[in-house]
């Protein structure tokens, strides 16, 4: 069967709709073989997710594994309310976000300090500036991790889940726990940080 | 334009504003930077390692499954067992029959008839009645052969 899930669902037809229910409802019943698919299909996103979100490889890639284990043995519960990719990402939101507190509770970690956050003040640039009309390389690839890294994991997880992963807001809403309003505000901030970051690295590399 | 997440909660920004803002080049052009940005491949050995674990927690699953099967009927059996002796063992006992016709008064004489009785067997031993031990005199020793009339006979 071919797999039709994960990047290709983005495209949404009724035909990969089907095979994604026929697929989960096999996942439900513990089917191994249907849940590798279910895995090919969104591990390198999730692991992406995960990766921007930890900023650190060994530690994402158990965590990625720890998504897909935990929702293998509670697929049961799946209710179908939303997609899989959806569930997925809230799994994955969750276990991000408690390892990051970790991370901030324990002293010996790396400090917080200087990323930006929701008080934090940021100077919108002018309509002047404009990004992509630079070829998107591995370098400015690196530069976008390294300022998406910069934010505090609000602003980071939802700049992440609205423009890299396109959910919705309502469903970012309900997974982060906060009104629409409020993931609209945060993912406006996050990109500003991101416009003002992305310049100043523009600024250092023409200089 | 200097701004903050404190200032837009303040000034309250309608969704309709905030929308907009949002749909600005700007922002837009940075949306689609972030879009552009790769998925992270994971290697060969993190994906067998994840089949590794998902497998061993199918086995796990199914071990379980299976000893659930097996130790519920025995259990239930068990339970079963456990409450069928404490029901035969804990029954309530039937009342006593306690008869309003009986006087208290005969069953006191039957037993001071009793007493009596196991009194004089002590004291007497076996052979003498009552009377005999009270006059001490025994019935069959004061039987005297020379006194019978043999003609009678």
């Amino acid at each position: 069967m071919e797999l039709v899930i994960g990047a290709a669902r983005l495209s949404s037809g009724k035909q990969n709709d089907v095979n994604e229910l026929a697929i989960v409802e096999r996942c439900r019943k513990q089917d191994y073989e249907a849940f590798g698919k279910l895995v090919d299909a969104y591990q390198n996103r999730v692991f992406g997710f995960v990766r921007r979100m930890i900023n650190n490889a060994e530690e994402a890639s158990d965590i990625t594994q720890d998504v897909f284990i935990r929702a293998f043995q509670s697929f049961h519960r799946f209710d179908g309310r939303c997609s899989v990719r959806t569930w997925l990402f809230r799994i994955a939101y969750n276990l991000c976000v408690d390892k990051v507190r970790k991370i901030n509770r324990s002293p010996d970690e790396v400090s917080l300090q200087g990323t930006a956050d929701i008080d934090e003040t940021f100077d919108v640039p002018d309509v002047r500036w404009q990004p992509d009309q630079l070829a998107i390389d591995a370098e400015m690839a690196e530069a976008i991790d390294v300022a998406v890294s910069t934010m505090s994991e609000k602003l980071r997880s939802v700049l992440l889940l609205h423009d890299k992963e396109d959910l919705p807001y309502e469903e970012i809403a309900q997974m982060v726990g906060v009104p629409v309003g409020t993931v609209k505000s945060r993912l406006f901030l996050a990109r500003a940080h991101l416009q003002q970051h992305l310049r100043n690295y523009l600024q250092t590399e023409v200089s | 334009m200097k701004m903050n997440g404190r200032d837009m909660n303040e000034r309250s920004l309608s969704e309709n504003e905030l929308d907009a803002r949002l749909e600005s080049p700007d922002q837009m052009r940075v949306r689609n930077l972030v879009q552009s940005l790769g998925d992270e491949p994971v290697s060969m050995a993190w994906r067998s390692e994840l089949n590794e674990k998902i497998l061993s927690a199918v086995v796990a699953r199914q071990r379980k499954r299976r000893f659930a099967w097996i130790l519920s009927p025995a259990l239930g059996l068990g339970v079963a067992g456990a409450l069928a002796v404490v029901l035969v063992t804990k029954t309530p006992e039937a009342p006593r029959f306690e008869s309003h016709n009986t006087a208290p008064g005969i069953e006191a004489n039957l037993v001071a008839s009793f007493k009596d009785s196991i009194n004089y067997t002590e004291v007497t031993g076996v052979g003498l009645n009552a009377d005999e031990a009270i006059n001490g005199k025994s019935s069959v020793a004061s039987y005297d052969s020379a006194e019978v009339d043999l003609g009678s006979l």
